[in-house]
C-alpha cells in the first residue's frame, strides 16, 4: 500500500505541462502568453491577490484546480482541493467572511451540492471579495445534464459576470472580486466548456499579493443565520440589489458592439442581446454574413442584475431584438418581462418563438440559422448562400468509437469478477467516474446513475424491492464526495447490498486529483491518509473486504462472500489506476513485460474479446493479436484466457 | 453553406485521445504567438483521455468566433482515416485534407464485431469532394524517425514551426519530433509539385 502511494505521489500533479509552471505567476505586466481559458482564471485570481481557493474538480473548470495546484505555494495562496464542492464553498465563503479575497470554483452540478450553502451567504454576505465561479457544460461533453446554472444568480440575489474569452475571464476576475466587495456580496462567475477549454492570447495584468492572516471581527447579528437575523439579512439583500442594478447600467462590460465588415446600412434596425461564448457566434455571422440589415449587438458581461434601462432602450432603438444565448431563455424572458412592463413595443424573438433551440451548444451555423428565421418570420425574406451539394457516399461502414476504459484499468478486471460472481444476476446502481465506461458492451453494468455519490443510496431503496442481489460501484474519490452519508444511512436502515468501492488511488475522470485517501493535499504537502476501509469499519459495516482486482479468482470469491452476507457489505477493489501508474513507472524509466497472445495455443473462440475486450486486443481475419503499443501490462488477460493463450511476450531463448 | 471567412485560416484536427492533437495545436499556437498572428484554439478534453473522438479547432486571423462555420475549414489534418470520414460535414470543395492512413480500431471493432471501412475507399470518397488531399502513413514516417510515438505531421510551412516544436515538446524526444516533421513536410512538399 505504501508503495503504491508513493507511486502515485510523484503523479498527483495533473496534466505536466513544463512551460507552464511558474511562467503563469510572472509578474510581468503586458506579456502575452497563449493560455487556456481556465489558466487565465487562474492568472486572475493570482493578480487578485487571493488568499484562499478550494475546489472539488469536475470539467470543465478542473484545469483552474490542476493550474492553481502547482504554483499555488509560490503565488502565496492557500489552494486545496476539498471534499466535495460543499465544503470547497463554505471554505473559501468563510474566509472571505473574515477578510481576505476567497475563490471557489466547481463544474455546474457542483454548484448544487453547493447550493445550500450557497443561497444563504447571498445573505449574510463576506467582508473581502468572493469570487464563485460555475463552469457550465452546454452538449453535455462530460457531464450528466447541462442546466443553465444563470438561475441560481437570479434566485440567490448575487450578482454574475460572463466571459467571451480567457482574456477577458481573466480581467473579469477583477472586476467580480472589485463588485464582491463594493456589494460585500459574493460574485458569481459563470463560465461554459467553450471559454473554459478555449485556448487564446492573454495579457499579463499587475499582480497584488494575497493578504495574510486576519484577526476575527466578531459580528453574529450578520454572519449567524438564525431567523431573526435571517429575516434582517434578507431586507438587506434586497436593499442592494437595485445599487448592483445600477452599476450593471453603467458597467464596463455590458456595452453595445457594432459589426464592421458587414451588416452595417441594411434599412433593418436589428438588435441582439447575448453574453457570453454566444457573442462569439453571434459577431462570426454579422461579420460574414451579409443580412441586409443594420445590427448593434448589446454584450452583457454583468448579466445579474440585468440592466434595465440600457435593454428597454435598446430595444426601443431597433426595429427587432433577438436574443442569443446557450441554454435556457434567461436573457429572453427577462426582456420580454421588461419590455411588456414599460409598454415598449419592439419585438423581441428567441427561444419562446421557437427560433433557437434551448438544447446543445451553439456554433455559427446555428446562430445564422436562429437569427435568418427570426428575421424570416417578421415578413422579410433573407438570402443565405445555397448549402453545397454534398453527395458522400454514406454506405461506408461507420463504427463508433466510444470513450472505454483504459488497458489495464483495474475497473475493468473488478467488473469482470462482478460479472462472474453474479452470472450477470444482479441490479447495479452505478456512479460517476472512469469506472461508468462500464456500462459498454461487454461489462454492461451499469442500471441507475444520477449524480455523484447516488448509487449508494440508490442501492438502499432497490434491495427494498427487487428480488436480485443489488451491488452498487463507486469511486474512491466519489466515495469521500457524497458516498459516506448513503453507507451511514444503509448501516443504520439495514438495507441488504454489496457497495463495491473502487480504489484506484486517485480522481481519474477528471485528470487524477489527489483526494483525502492520498498522502498528498491541494498545496503538493505530504498530508494525512483516510483509510477508506477504516472508515467503513467505523460506520459500522459488518462485512468489509479489501481485494486485488488484477487477481479475479480472489475478487470473484469476494464478491460472492459479499452477496451471501446480509446486510450492507463492502467490498473495496484496491489497484492503482493503470495510465497514472504506467506514467509514473515510466518517467521512472521502468518498463514492464508486455502481453502477447501465443498463436499455437488460441483456439479462437473470441472469449477474450466478448467477455473482457481490453482495448489492446485486436482482430486480424479470426486472428487475435495484443498491441505492444497500447498494452499495460496489468496480466489479467493471462486470467481470462481459458486455454493459457495470453501470457507476456517471452524472452529470445526462454 | 458556403461563405469562407476569407480573413481566416482555420485547422480542424480529428483523431483519437492520446494521439497528440493538443500537442499540436500546441505547436502552433508557439508559431503564431511569435509571428502575432491572432489565434484562438478550441478544445474538447472530457473522455478524450479514454480513447474516444477528439477535436481541435485552430482559427488563425482576424475572428473572435472558437468554432467556425462547417463550411469553413481551410484545412483538415485526420490523424485517423475513420474520423475523417466521420467529418466528412466538414470538408468542403476548398479544404485541404491531410490524412493519416494508419487505422485507430475502436473497441467496436476489435471486440463488438463491427466491421471497419476500407481506408483506400475513404480516401478516394475524401479525393471526390475535395481538390487537395494528402494521404500518408503517419506512423511510417514516425518508424523512419525513431519514434512511434511521434505520429503526427503537419500541413503548415516553415522554419517556425521546427522552432515552435523546439518550445513545445520535451527535449527528449525533440530530434525524434523533428524529424517527423521534416519527413512529413517534405512528402507534402514534394507531391505538391
Ligand atoms: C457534483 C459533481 N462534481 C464533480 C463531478 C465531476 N466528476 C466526474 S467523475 C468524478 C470523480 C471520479 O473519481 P472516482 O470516483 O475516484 O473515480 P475514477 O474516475 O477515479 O474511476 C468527478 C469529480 C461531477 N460529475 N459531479
Ligand atoms: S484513467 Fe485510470 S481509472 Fe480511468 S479508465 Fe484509465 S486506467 Fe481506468
Amino acid at each position: 500500500m505504501f508503495e503504491e502511494h508513493s507511486l502515485i505521489r510523484n503523479v498527483c500533479i495533473p496534466g505536466q505541462e513544463r512551460y507552464f509552471m511558474h511562467e503563469l505567476l510572472e509578474d510581468r505586466p503586458g506579456k502575452k502568453m497563449l493560455v487556456l481559458g481556465n489558466e487565465a482564471i487562474a492568472r486572475g485570481a493570482v493578480e487578485a491577490g487571493v488568499s484562499v481557493a478550494a475546489t472539488y474538480p469536475g470539467t470543465p473548470s478542473s484545469e483552474i484546480g490542476n493550474t492553481l495546484h502547482r504554483i499555488a505555494k509560490e503565488a502565496g495562496m492557500y489552494f486545496e482541493f476539498s471534499t466535495n464542492e460543499k465544503v470547497a464553498f463554505e471554505t473559501a465563503g468563510a474566509a472571505a467572511v473574515a477578510g481576505v479575497r476567497a475563490f471557489s470554483f466547481m463544474k455546474h452540478v457542483g454548484l448544487n451540492v453547493a447550493a445550500d450553502a450557497f443561497m444563504t451567504l447571498a445573505y449574510t454576505g463576506v467582508r473581502a471579495g468572493y469570487v464563485v465561479l460555475t463552469a457550465d457544460d452546454p452538449s453535455c461533453h462530460s457531464s450528466q445534464n447541462e442546466q443553465d446554472n444563470r438561475y441560481y444568480a437570479k434566485m440567490s440575489g448575487v450578482p454574475m459576470v460572463e466571459p467571451s474569452s480567457p482574456e477577458e475571464a481573466r480581467r473579469m476576475m477583477h472586476y467580480a472580486f472589485e463588485l464582491s466587495e463594493r456589494f460585500e456580496e459574493p460574485v458569481l462567475f459563470r463560465t461554459t466548456t467553450r471559454m473554459n477549454h478555449v485556448r487564446g492570447v492573454m495579457e499579463f495584468g499587475k499582480i497584488t499579493p494575497p493578504k495574510g492572516r486576519v484577526h476575527f471581527e466578531k459580528d453574529p447579528s450578520r454572519f449567524v443565520t438564525v431567523p431573526a437575523n435571517a429575516r434582517k439579512r434578507h431586507l438587506a439583500l434586497l436593499e442592494i440589489i437595485p445599487k448592483m442594478r445600477d452599476e450593471s447600467e453603467v458597467s464596463p462590460w455590458n456595452r453595445v458592439v457594432v459589426p464592421e465588415k458587414k451588416n452595417t446600412s441594411g434599412d433593418l434596425k436589428l438588435g441582439i442581446i447575448t453574453s457570453g461564448v454566444s457573442f462569439n457566434y453571434v459577431m462570426e455571422v454579422l461579420n460574414n454574413v451579409e443580412l441586409d440589415v443594420t445590427a448593434r449587438v448589446l454584450k452583457l458581461g454583468m448579466t445579474a442584475p440585468l440592466p434595465e434601462d440600457m435593454i428597454s432602450e435598446f430595444c426601443r432603438e431597433n426595429d427587432l431584438v433577438l436574443t442569443v444565448e446557450e441554454g435556457e431563455p434567461y436573457l429572453e424572458e427577462a426582456a420580454k418581462a421588461l419590455l411588456k412592463e414599460r409598454g415598449v413595443t419592439t419585438t423581441v424573438l428567441g427561444k419562446r418563438d421557437g427560433h433557437f433551440p434551448i438544447p446543445f451548444e451553439y456554433n455559427p451555423d446555428i446562430v445564422l440559422k436562429g437569427i435568418a428565421s427570426a428575421i424570416g418570420s417578421m415578413g422579410r425574406k433573407v438570402e443565405l448562400p445555397v448549402p453545397e451539394e454534398n453527395e458522400w457516399d454514406t454506405s461506408l461502414p461507420e463504427p463508433p468509437r466510444p470513450p472505454v476504459m483504459c488497458p489495464g484499468c483495474p475497473h475493468r478486471a473488478a467488473y469482470f469478477a462482478v460479472k462472474k460472481a453474479t452470472k450477470g444476476k444482479a441490479v447495479f446502481p452505478t456512479d460517476i467516474g472512469c469506472y461508468t465506461l462500464g456500462i459498454m458492451p461487454p461489462q454492461l453494468i451499469g442500471d441507475i446513475l444520477i449524480c455523484m455519490g447516488s448509487s449508494a443510496g440508490s442501492a438502499g431503496g432497490l434491495s427494498r424491492v427487487v428480488d436480485e442481489p443489488v451491488i452498487a460501484f463507486m469511486g474512491d474519490s466519489t466515495f469521500f464526495h457524497t458516498g459516506i452519508p448513503p453507507l451511514v444511512n444503509a448501516v443504520h436502515n439495514g438495507h441488504n447490498f454489496v457497495l463495491n468501492i473502487m480504489d484506484n488511488a486517485t480522481t481519474a475522470m477528471t485528470g487524477h486529483q489527489p483526494h483525502p485517501g492520498l498522502p498528498i493535499d491541494g498545496m503538493g504537502d505530504p498530508a494525512p491518509f483516510i483509510s477508506i476501509e477504516k472508515v467503513c469499519r467505523g460506520l459500522g459495516v459488518q462485512f468489509v473486504r479489501t481485494v486485488n482486482p488484477l487477481d479475479l479468482k480472489e475478487t470473484q470469491k469476494v464478491f460472492e462472500e459479499a452477496i451471501a452476507f446480509d446486510g450492507p457489505a463492502v467490498v473495496i477493489t484496491k489497484s492503482p489506476c493503470a495510465l497514472l501508474l504506467d506514467r509514473n513507472l515510466r518517467r521512472a524509466g521502468r518498463t514492464r513485460v508486455k502481453y502477447t497472445v501465443y498463436q499455437d495455443k488460441c483456439t479462437k473462440c473470441d472469449i477474450c474479446t466478448s467477455t473482457f475486450a481490453c482495448p489492446a486486443f485486436y482482430k486480424i481475419g479470426d486472428d487475435h493479436y495484443i498491441d505492444p503499443e497500447l498494452c499495460l501490462s496489468c496480466g489479467v488477460c493471462e486470467q481470462v484466457c481459458p486455454f493459457g493463450a495470453m501470457g507476456p511476450i517471452k524472452q529470445e531463448g526462454e | 453553406m458556403v461563405m469562407l471567412n476569407r480573413d481566416t485560416c482555420t485547422i480542424q484536427i480529428v483523431g483519437v485521445g492520446g494521439q497528440g492533437a493538443l500537442t499540436v495545436s500546441r505547436i502552433i499556437g508557439a508559431a503564431a504567438l511569435k509571428k502575432n498572428v491572432p489565434i484562438i484554439i478550441s478544445e474538447i478534453h472530457g473522455m478524450a483521455q479514454r480513447g474516444g473522438v477528439v477535436k481541435t479547432t485552430i482559427r488563425l486571423g482576424d475572428t473572435i468566433s472558437p468554432l467556425p462555420f462547417k463550411s469553413d475549414i481551410t484545412c483538415l489534418v485526420g490523424f485517423e482515416p475513420l474520423e475523417v470520414y466521420r467529418a466528412r460535414d466538414e470538408i468542403s470543395k476548398d479544404t485541404v485534407v491531410v490524412i493519416s492512413t494508419d487505422p485507430i480500431r475502436p473497441i467496436s471493432v476489435s471486440s463488438w464485431g463491427k466491421v471497419y471501412p476500407e481506408v483506400d475507399d475513404i480516401i478516394e470518397e475524401v479525393k471526390k469532394h475535395t481538390e487537395c488531399t494528402f494521404s500518408l502513413s503517419a506512423r511510417e514516417k514516425a518508424q523512419e524517425a525513431g519514434n512511434e510515438r511521434v505520429t503526427n505531421v503537419l500541413p503548415f510551412t516553415c522554419e517556425e514551426l521546427r522552432e515552435a516544436i523546439g518550445e513545445s515538446v520535451p527535449e527528449k524526444s525533440l530530434e525524434a519530433n523533428l524529424k517527423a516533421f521534416d519527413l512529413g513536410y517534405g512528402e507534402v512538399h514534394d507531391r505538391k509539385k
